[in-house]
């Protein structure tokens, strides 16, 4: 299945296996969950909920600056 | 996943090994944070008090936190002339104290000093230091100009632990006592309080965003060089491996600081030779960056 994900950095769509969770997103990119809290289709989640075909993921990066 | 309460989980807090829904989650952190302002008696509701905001999740937490209690909250916005940067956070404050009804002043480091931030940097200064000296004495000069009784900022625990983590790193030993919990009474400062000093940054970012705070996340430029940004990545590392260390940190640094303050109290303030404002020798350090930056002294104060 294909998921849309967006941060302040960055955006793109990653190709997961049917059952992915929100943690495949980070695997898969490569991110670190500590570092981020994400929304899917605009509600908190946590890494072990799962996703759907289509599913929106934002990150929102803990670490800012200023 | 869920919340003991049965509702679905929306984050984890690996330091107490809880999984919260979003009413226990908000419970959690307001709870929390009353804590802090009752144990360290930080505010009463008499007082009037003049936020700092950035436009950033913290400090619209905070704003949000004392406007929702019903504290008398005015909130100031400063202007530190960043390129790209201070644009995109400003609207966000306008939206959300227009939505609230919440007083704003916005006031540029060019009006009241004469040089903004870029202007430093392009003299050679260090831009974090020029930001932090005029950013401290315009909140307590306009706070007192303005007769607000106390300053409240959005400083987190990452931001806690780490600046006094610094300050041990490099000797500064009176600094850190100026850490210690609760505040000061300092004759010409306004006492300034830091009610979220024991929310992770990542529960800020929760509880902006169940509330719907309008915050940007616009990265400062500046904030990714320099030695904060070591300091924090440390802590991070520690914290993916030990979950619950900057809460220990900070609690044992508050029983240092405690001790460290006694030490360093009583050395009185000296008044300004040219703002009259609080400093430690002759001039402030707002008033040295504002000659050396080659303007001409405004008439501030
Ligand atoms: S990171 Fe940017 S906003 Fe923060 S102190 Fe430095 S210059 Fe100022
Ligand atoms: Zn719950
Ligand atoms: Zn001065």
């Amino acid at each position: 299945m294909r998921v849309s994900v967006e941060s302040r950095d960055f955006s793109t769509t990653v190709n997961l296996p049917n059952g992915a969770k929100l943690a495949d997103v980070y695997r898969s990119l490569n991110l670190k969950e500590e570092t981020y809290l994400a929304s899917v289709d605009g509600t908190l989640m946590t890494g072990d909920d799962p996703l759907a075909e289509g599913s929106k993921v934002k990150l929102l990066p803990v670490v800012s600056g200023g | 996943m869920e919340c003991e309460c049965g509702r679905k989980a929306v984050i984890e807090t690996r330091y107490n090994r809880k999984k919260l829904c979003d009413r226990c989650f908000v419970e959690m952190y307001e709870k929390r944070v009353w804590r802090t302002i009752r144990y360290n008696s930080l505010l009463e509701k008499s007082d009037r008090i003049l936020v700092g905001v950035s436009g950033g999740k913290d400090s619209l937490a905070v704003l949000h936190f004392l406007a929702q209690n019903h504290f008398d909250v005015t909130a100031i916005t400063l202007d530190e002339g960043i390129a790209g940067y201070r644009e995109k956070t400003l609207d966000a404050v306008e939206d959300y104290c227009q939505q609230n009804s919440i007083p704003l002043i916005v006031v540029p480091f060019k009006e009241a000093y004469g040089s903004t931030v870029d202007e430093a940097v392009r003299k050679g200064e260090h831009p974090c230091s020029v930001c932090g000296v005029f950013r401290r004495d315009l909140l307590n000069s306009k706070a007192s100009e303005l007769g607000f009784t106390k300053v409240a900022t959005g400083h987190n625990l990452d931001d806690e632990v780490q600046a006094m983590l610094m300050n041990l790193l490099r000797s500064e030993l009176p600094r850190l006592a100026r850490c210690a919990p609760g505040f000061e009474e300092v004759d010409g400062f306004v006492p300034r309080v830091k009610p979220l000093r024991e929310c992770p940054e990542r529960e800020n970012i929760a509880y902006a965003f169940l509330n719907k705070l309008p915050y940007s996340d616009a990265e400062c430029p500046y904030s990714k060089s320099g030695f904060r940004a070591a300091v924090r990545d440390a802590l991070n590392g520690i914290e993916e491996k030990h979950p619950g260390s900057k809460q220990a940190l900070l609690k044992n640094f508050d029983e240092l600081t405690t001790i460290l303050r006694k030490e360093y109290a009583g050395k009185p303030f000296r008044t300004c030779a040219r703002c009259g404002g609080p400093c430690a020798g002759d001039t402030c350090k707002a008033c040295e960056f504002r000659e050396k930056l080659g303007e001409p002294i405004s008439l501030l104060g």
